[in-house]
């Protein structure tokens, strides 16, 4: 089981992405369960953040109160 | 050698096509209400073409007035039902993925257009699912749910090719309201006079007509109503100033041309069909977007990870392909798609393929051999994961 952070406020699409697609590609097959808590502040994350988890059938749930700029989604599955 | 794939944003006119507007330019040069051979010259042309354009989408000659561009349909459409059902009661309801002109003409009227003796209005927006399709139960309750003055549904999606529920939903509304339906991307498909509609909206850019050319028609007996003060009496008092009569002799002949050749709809849909099945199978971490199945033939759209879609029509543009581009990468200078926002669809590195009339195989198959490259070049210079 792995934690892990990434900060991609300032980082506009499709960058926040990339970072979440390299990271998940250095774990992905490393077992145990991952989970990749990510934050962007550009509004399309709030779409292909998503997006992203479910074309790599992973579990995504979003954290932040909707209310500020930033958006946030904790992302996890299981290596092998 | 250059190919079309982004025929929604226009196409190269037919030769018939052409012709029509060549023949146009020559002897329908004069105002079409004046009573002299030049005239009635003119008044022929426009009067032949009215009736050829009526016949495929199904109404009367006089139900059909020609517009100088298709945001010009729409914001008409809008604006003169709003002041003709006001009576029904200040509340309009469209789907979330109408064409963007049509989006913001309703929502001027919830912004403070006002309507004779109306407080602004309510606007009712009914999300989508992740295909691109309305559901017909929650539009029609949408409807219900408070005393509405139209309604307003797209026959099909013009980003992403899904088709509407059009003909449920018309016939639950059971003529309650005027429907406003705009058929742009359905124009083309087999059986197009059979759509529903009380008024409706339509350009033939991907049939090879010319983009300064559309359709508003409004079914005799609906209230719609000039939003113009004064009107004049061209196209019926409907839209204001001399008609394009070149343009619309060209539009006329598409459109009647298109109509005749069914078999065109079969090739189109095998070649979207053949770009659908086979992008997945060639590029890594892409998804196509819209239904798998009611769609019309022309449109096939995708999303690929990891890249910009801007920068994706930029290097197909170098390989010799144009294609659009609905990518909500804020990096571009291109706005946020409200479809793909509404379906829930990956955003990121999206493209859009319209098929032109005249698309060839061997153009398909050259597609296919550039697209994974051009992905590829355009990873790379954005670091994605290999």
């Amino acid at each position: 089981m792995s934690n892990h952070t990434l900060d991609e406020r300032g980082q506009a699409c499709p960058y926040p992405v990339i970072a979440l697609g390299h990271l998940w590609q250095q774990l992905h097959t490393q077992p145990g369960k991952h989970t990749i808590v990510i934050t962007a502040d550009d509004p399309v994350a709030v779409i292909d953040i998503p997006a992203w988890c479910d074309i790599k059938s992973v579990d995504c749930e979003r954290l932040d109160d909707r209310t500020g700029p930033d958006i946030t989604f904790r992302v996890t599955f299981s290596g092998n | 050698m250059r190919v079309n794939l982004d025929a929604m944003s226009g196409s190269a006119s037919t030769a018939r096509a052409h012709t029509a507007w060549a023949d146009a330019v020559a002897r329908g040069w004069s105002d079409p209400q004046r009573a002299h051979a030049e005239g009635r010259a003119a008044r022929a042309l426009l009067d032949d073409a009215r009736e050829h354009v009526a016949a495929v989408l199904g109404a009367r000659a006089d139900e059909i007035a020609f517009t100088h561009s298709l945001s010009q349909a729409h914001r008409r459409a809008v604006a003169g039902l709003a002041i003709g059902t006001v009576r029904n009661g200040a509340h309009v309801v469209s789907s979330a993925v109408e064409h963007s002109a049509l989006l913001h003409a309703c929502a001027a009227l919830a912004d403070g257009w006002r309507t004779p003796n109306t407080q602004a209005w309510d606007y009712t927006i009914v999300e989508v699912q992740p295909d691109g399709a309305v559901n017909a139960d929650a539009f029609v309750s949408a409807v219900n749910r408070a005393p509405t003055a139209f309604a307003v549904l797209q026959a099909a999606n013009g980003e992403v090719g899904t088709r509407q529920p059009l003909a449920d939903v018309a016939q639950r509304l059971a003529g309650s309201i005027p429907l406003l339906v705009d058929g742009t991307a359905l124009l083309g498909e087999p059986n197009f006079d059979e759509t529903p509609w009380d008024v409706l909206t339509a350009a033939a850019s991907h049939l090879g007509a010319p983009n300064a050319c559309a359709v508003l028609a409004v079914r005799t007996g609906t209230r719609w109503r000039s939003p113009d003060r004064p009107t004049d009496t061209y196209e019926h008092g409907w839209v204001p100033g001399q008609p394009d009569v070149a343009n619309i002799a060209a539009f006329a002949a598409a459109l009647t041309e298109s109509a005749a050749e069914t078999e065109r709809c079969h090739r189109l849909n095998a070649l979207s069909r053949q770009i659908r099945d086979a992008v997945p199978n060639l590029i890594s971490d892409c998804v196509v977007v819209g239904a798998s199945d009611s769609r019309v033939s022309h449109i096939v759209t995708m999303s690929f990870l990891y890249v910009s879609g801007a920068a994706l029509a930029a290097e197909l543009d170098d390989a010799g392909f144009a294609v659009a581009s609905g990518s909500a990468c804020a990096s571009d200078v291109l706005a946020p798609s409200h479809v793909l926002s509404a379906m829930g669809a990956l955003t990121e590195g999206n493209i859009r393929v319209s098929l032109p009339w005249h698309i060839t195989q061997e153009d398909v198959d050259a597609f296919l051999t550039a697209l994974p490259r051009c992905v590829a070049r355009v990873r790379e210079k954005f670091g994605a994961p290999s």
